[in-house]
């Protein structure tokens, strides 16, 4: 067990790796002049010369990576400690003083010039406490809803369920909160359109700001867990120790809970965690829908501004995320699983 | 193949432990690939829910096509009021910059029928290459090339398109690049499971000892005998890949303006939903009916494909 976990987490390692150099590679595909970016229009060539040389955007970019993950703080000492031959000079930046990534410095952004990581963290919390309180409503829901629809196959019940989930999950989740908003927002006018945050609000103090977008959110999820709980419970409902424990005169709501629940839910719940790449581009775009200040929308941003550092710390912690759910995953399936476990 | 007279090899499957014995989702694949050959198009339309799917994707489809006809102005005129509601003039009332929004909704279902197809065929024509290669090499190359895609897959797909797009900008061939790069991974995985059920086969071992290069005998003998599920499994990317494009355009990383596209309409008109929600509600129900009618029909092939 300690050896799939410890490989796992090499390859996690290695995800992130791969992610940040192909984060800096495509955006090394196209020029983009940064030091124009933060002075504007009118800035004199002099002034964007020199924020150049102090962003150390003279620098090749395999440098600028190297520098982005050790940091340059360390290079004027060692300049002073070897000579100036034994490292790369002419690109290091003036105010040498970057930590890097591996001691917890994501830079600073290239648009705002403020620091990355606490805003890329403020966002993340915010995105947390959105995907958290959504997740935490929509799964026993869409749970329970699956195995209604999964105990009679073919019922009115099931039907129902099953094309409203397939409708709902198949809507681009956009088009659902455009839908929703107009509904609550337009025609009932008893929820806000907009989720907004000031940069030092927290979103647990204003609630009512979280409704619309976790509603959009379990409209767009529910349905695929609730299919994916119904498959599995149809199945189950089939075996033969079902029938068996039907014929032996087992009341049914004791055949369900004892029985067929344990098995039917296995498979649900790994595909609900392995579902959670596809909950962060739907709380992506539902960020983007209601204004909400969360990490996707932080991300999207950033990508159209081109603001490297802040797309690079996103991404990594988007990842990160991502594969760590992935183990928590399979983890959580090899617990419930005896056969696994025992092997 | 295994009964041929004259080959002295064990047959197919039985005792030879290496084997690589394919999995159950081979058998799905090649199951509903069987049964579409067998009942050929009528029995896609055995299911209600297939028939209803494919009903609502050739209304659009239609639409498409008749847009200029059917359009009472061009997608890009300057027509009437800012934000006009709907009137006889203008059914689906105008847009922020005075546009129809009926004739750009009629537009806009071009683009995304276009490019949703074609960003699928790029997926599987990459996803056919590095599955074969990794397939029919294995070992090292099988590896690197696995541990790469898993990266890929690893990555949330939508961070995946912001970042590719907004490093090449937004244009019709980006959009196509981005979905395709996406969508390679799983093809690629599907396409290699199925190489790795036929590589052994007799005539696969006959071409390689006469002599046949391995480009030959990848494209050649085993591609063929793979191609079929790969093809039904890429009609049912086709809806995913629609979903994409719409969310894309909604992002702002979709095809620039003026071109209509559904995603950007509603992106467009979001900051005016409370006083105009006719700019942005008829996009978003054209767009999910579109997606919802693909999903349907690949939902109700698939359901057909396993009664049978």
């Amino acid at each position: 067990m300690a050896e799939i976990i410890l490989r796992r987490f090499g390859h996690l390692l290695l995800t992130m790796f791969i992610v940040s150099v192909t984060v800096f590679v495509i955006s090394e595909i196209v020029p983009i002049d940064v030091a124009r970016n933060i002075l504007g229009q009118f800035a004199t060539q002099e002034s964007i010369d020199a924020l150049r040389e102090r962003l150390g955007l003279n620098c090749p970019s395999s440098v600028r990576y190297v520098t982005w993950l050790i940091g340059d703080d360390w290079i004027p000492p060692a300049r002073d400690l070897l000579g100036t031959r034994a490292l790369p000079s002419g690109c290091t930046p003036e105010g040498a003083d970057r930590k890097g990534l591996f001691r917890g410095d994501m830079g600073i952004s290239t648009v705002t010039g403020g620091e990355v990581r606490p805003y890329i963290f403020r966002r993340l919390r915010n995105s947390l406490i959105l995907a958290g309180t959504a997740f935490v409503i929509i799964m026993p829901v869409a749970l329970f809803l699956g195995v209604l629809a999964g105990l009679r196959e073919g019922g009115i019940l099931d039907r129902v369920i099953s094309v409203l989930s397939l409708v709902t999950t198949a809507s681009p989740s956009f088009a659902l909160g455009v839908i929703l908003v107009v509904i609550f927002a337009y025609w009932l006018d008893i929820l806000p359109g907009i989720s907004a945050l000031t940069d030092t609000d927290s979103a647990l103090g204003s609630p009512e700001k979280l409704v619309m977008p976790i509603m959009v959110l379990f409209f767009a999820e529910a349905g695929y867990v609730a299919r994916m709980t119904r498959a599995s419970m149809v199945d189950v409902m089939r075996e033969p120790y079902i029938r068996t424990a039907i014929l032996k005169g087992l009341p049914r709501w004791k055949v369900v809970f004892k029985h067929a629940l344990r098995n039917a839910l296995l498979a649900p719940i790994t595909v609900i965690m392995l579902h959670i790449n596809w909950l962060i581009g739907g709380v992506v775009v539902v960020e983007m829908l209601f204004g909400y200040p969360g990490l996707g929308s932080a991300i999207l941003t950033a990508s159209l501004n081109k603001d490297l550092y802040v797309i690079e710390a996103g991404a990594l912690v988007m990842t990160f995320v991502a594969v760590t759910s992935q183990l928590l995953a399979d983890l959580l399936y090899s617990y419930l699983n005896p056969r696994i476990r025992e092997s | 193949m295994a009964d041929w007279p004259g080959t002295d090899k064990a047959p197919h499957g039985s005792g030879n432990p290496q084997e690589p014995r394919p999995s159950r989702f081979v058998h799905r694949v090649l199951d509903r690939w069987r049964a579409f050959r067998r009942g050929k198009a009528a029995y896609l339309l055995e299911s209600g829910v297939a028939k209803a799917g494919i009903g609502i994707v050739l209304f659009w489809v239609i639409t498409a096509i008749l847009a200029p006809v059917l359009a009472p102005y061009g997608p890009n005129d300057i027509t009437g009021a800012f934000k006009a509601p709907p009137s006889s003039a203008h059914i689906m009332g105008t847009d922020l910059l005075g546009r129809d929004v009926f004739s750009r909704l009629l537009y806009g279902s071009r683009p995304i029928l276009v490019l949703a197809p074609l960003s699928v065929l790029c997926a599987v024509a990459a996803g056919i290459v590095l599955g074969l290669a990794s397939g029919y090499f294995g070992g090292r190359v099988d590896d690197v090339i696995m541990r790469l895609l898993d990266a890929v897959m690893a990555f949330p797909t939508l961070l995946l398109y912001m970042i590719i797009i907004a490093a090449v900008g937004a244009s019709a061939f980006n959009v196509i690049v981005a979905i395709a790069f996406g969508g390679t991974p799983g093809i690629a995985r599907v396409v290699r499971s199925l190489v790795l059920d036929v590589r052994n086969r007799e005539f696969v071992q006959a071409a390689r000892l006469r002599g046949e290069s391995p480009l030959y005998v990848m494209f050649r003998e085993i591609l063929p005998n793979c191609l079929g599920p790969v093809v039904v499994d890429a009609c049912l990317r086709i809806g995913y890949a629609a979903f994409s494009i719409g969310t894309l355009g909604f992002l702002g990383l979709g095809l620039p303006p003026p071109n209509p596209d559904w995603g950007r309409m509603v992106a467009e008109g979001r900051q005016h939903l409370t006083t105009a929600p006719w700019i942005v509600l008829f996009p978003s129900l054209a767009i999910s009916t579109l997606v919802v009618g693909l999903n349907l029909f690949a939902d109700g092939v698939n359901e057909s494909a396993h009664r049978l």
